[in-house]
This record gives structure tokens, C-alpha cells and sequence, in this order.
């Protein structure tokens, strides 16, 4: 084993640095490290800024508008999905905010969910007596996936109301999706 | 045009089936590409996944049945809390209140 000992490492103009070669199976940092640039990436937030109705009981693909940040344009908003990129497989922290909302307050029933690949991956759900007349809901998904190069996720919701045409709303970025590949994971 | 979930209700009840989960019996869903609901997992052994045309036959009733599960919401939300009810009744009397909720039916009609 060897020690290198400097103060700074640059690179050449018009190059990039690169640690580890093809064998490289691990990296470790010290573990007195408590900050500095690295960063959760590819990571990415979206959010809507316009309502969308949703049909009732129906576990209808939420579409967003906005990007607030997509490190490395994974994010596709013409189908609404995030693919890993190749060579970012990993641990990845997903996250999802919708706001569930009614004309009537005659909500009963409002599901989260995050899909991988096309497929279930995590729910959170709120489910109100068939009486039940909530006007507006927050549901609130999370969840950690090992995503390998390819791999999509999207985000999907279900409303179920009394008569009422429901709809995902979207104020001050209320319903929102985002994502970040989690170091060291 | 009916909702796919109303249609379905009509469809199993014409069938002898009263209600329906459609988190578990039925699964709805929509990719929102453009191609609407579909029927994604049918889970009610007792009756046949329906064809597009079966669900056809009741959108009429479906339709009917949703602008008056609508009716009925908007006279709910006139007729106001039961609070406001009781209070009109003790203030006003019995017949101030069944006046006032027949005009609300009144301007409200089904279908």
C-alpha cells in the first residue's frame, strides 16, 4: 500500500480526473470527513403547475410540468418517468408529494404510489369510511430502491370521491416528485 | 361520457354484485397517454371481466347516475351543517326548514 501526500490535484486542460480504474470495486473516503462537494447525484425535482383531473378510482400516471433541477436529464416530462443513467446504478431515495383534491368535499379514499419499471414498488394510502367527505388530502410516498442502469420510476395516484371529478392540484409545488442516488449506500 | 368505475358499478350490480374495491376486485388504470382507464386486473371470480361493449350498454345509466350523485352533492351543501339545520328549526320552526330544503329540491332535480 502507498501513500500520496499532496495539497491539491488538478486536472489537465481539456481533461477530466478519474479515480479507479476497471477493477476498481470500492472507494473509501476517511472517515473524519464531515463535508465538502460530493454530491447525491443524478438527482432530480419536478413539480406541476397546472391541475390535473383525475379519473375516479382509477390509479391514473401523475404528469408533471417543471423541472426544478435534473442533473443529469433523466428525467423525461414527455412520459413523465425517471431511467437511471447508464453507469448511476445504486441506491436511490424517491420521494413523492401529491395533493389530492375534491370540488365537493366528498373524497373517501386517496393512494400514493411509486412504480419501478412499470410495477407496484411503494404506496402510502388514506382511506376515510365510504361516508367520508374530506375536500383536500396530502399523500406522501418515500422510499429507498436499488435502481440498476435503465430502470424507471414514475408516480401514480388514486382518488375515489363521492361524485366529484378529482384532481391532483398544485399550489406552491404541492405535488411533487424527486429522486437522488444516495452515496455510500 | 360515464367514468369507467361508474359503468363497472352498473355492470356488476346488473350482474348481482352490490359493491365493488377498486383497490382490490377491480383495478383501474390510466398511463395518461392519451388511451384513458382501463381494466388492469379483474379480480371477481363470480362475474366475467366485461368487453368494452357490456360497459357501453349502461353509459346512459352511468351518466344519470353521476349527475345525480352531483345533485346530491350540491343539495348537501346548501342544506349547510346539522347544526344550521337545528338552528333554523328552533328559531324559525319545523316548517321554515322543510320549506327552505324543498326549494333546495326543488332547484336541484335529479334526473
Amino acid at each position: 500500500m502507498s501513500t500520496i501526500k499532496v495539497n491539491n490535484i488538478e486536472n489537465r486542460t481539456g481533461s477530466s480526473i478519474t479515480i479507479g480504474g476497471s477493477s476498481t470495486t470500492s472507494l473509501n473516503l476517511a472517515s473524519t470527513i464531515t463535508g465538502g462537494t460530493l454530491t447525491n447525484t443524478p438527482a432530480f425535482e419536478v413539480y406541476k403547475n397546472s391541475n390535473q383531473l383525475i379519473t375516479d378510482n382509477t390509479v391514473t400516471k401523475v404528469t408533471f410540468d417543471v423541472e426544478s433541477f435534473d442533473t443529469n436529464s433523466a428525467f423525461d416530462l414527455a412520459n413523465d418517468r425517471f431511467t437511471v443513467p447508464s453507469g448511476y446504478a445504486g441506491k436511490y431515495y424517491v420521494y413523492l408529494r401529491l395533493d389530492c383534491d375534491t370540488t365537493v368535499y366528498d373524497m373517501r379514499k386517496a393512494w400514493g404510489y411509486i412504480y419501478l419499471n412499470g410495477s407496484v414498488y411503494a404506496n402510502n394510502r388514506h382511506n376515510g369510511h365510504s361516508t367520508t367527505n374530506l375536500d383536500r388530502l396530502g399523500i406522501n410516498v418515500f422510499t429507498t430502491i436499488d435502481l440498476s442502469a435503465g430502470d424507471y420510476v414514475e408516480a401514480y395516484v388514486l382518488i375515489d370521491t363521492g361524485s366529484s371529478q378529482p384532481q391532483l392540484s398544485q399550489d406552491d409545488k404541492s405535488t411533487m416528485f424527486g429522486a437522488y442516488r444516495i452515496i455510500g449506500a | 361520457m360515464a367514468q369507467l368505475s361508474t359503468k363497472i358499478k352498473k355492470y356488476l350490480a346488473d350482474n348481482g354484485v352490490s359493491s365493488v374495491d377498486f383497490t382490490t376486485d377491480v383495478l383501474l388504470q390510466d398511463d395518461s397517454n392519451g388511451q384513458g382507464p382501463y381494466i388492469k386486473e379483474w379480480n371477481i371470480d363470480s362475474v366475467a371481466k366485461p368487453t368494452a361493449d357490456q360497459l357501453n350498454a349502461f353509459e346512459a345509466a352511468a351518466t344519470t347516475e353521476e349527475s345525480n350523485a352531483q345533485v346530491v352533492a350540491t343539495r348537501k351543501a346548501l342544506y349547510g351543517s346539522i347544526e344550521s339545520q337545528i338552528e333554523n328549526i328552533i328559531e324559525n320552526g319545523l316548517d321554515a326548514e322543510i320549506t327552505r330544503v324543498n326549494q333546495i329540491k326543488a332547484d336541484n332535480p335529479k334526473s
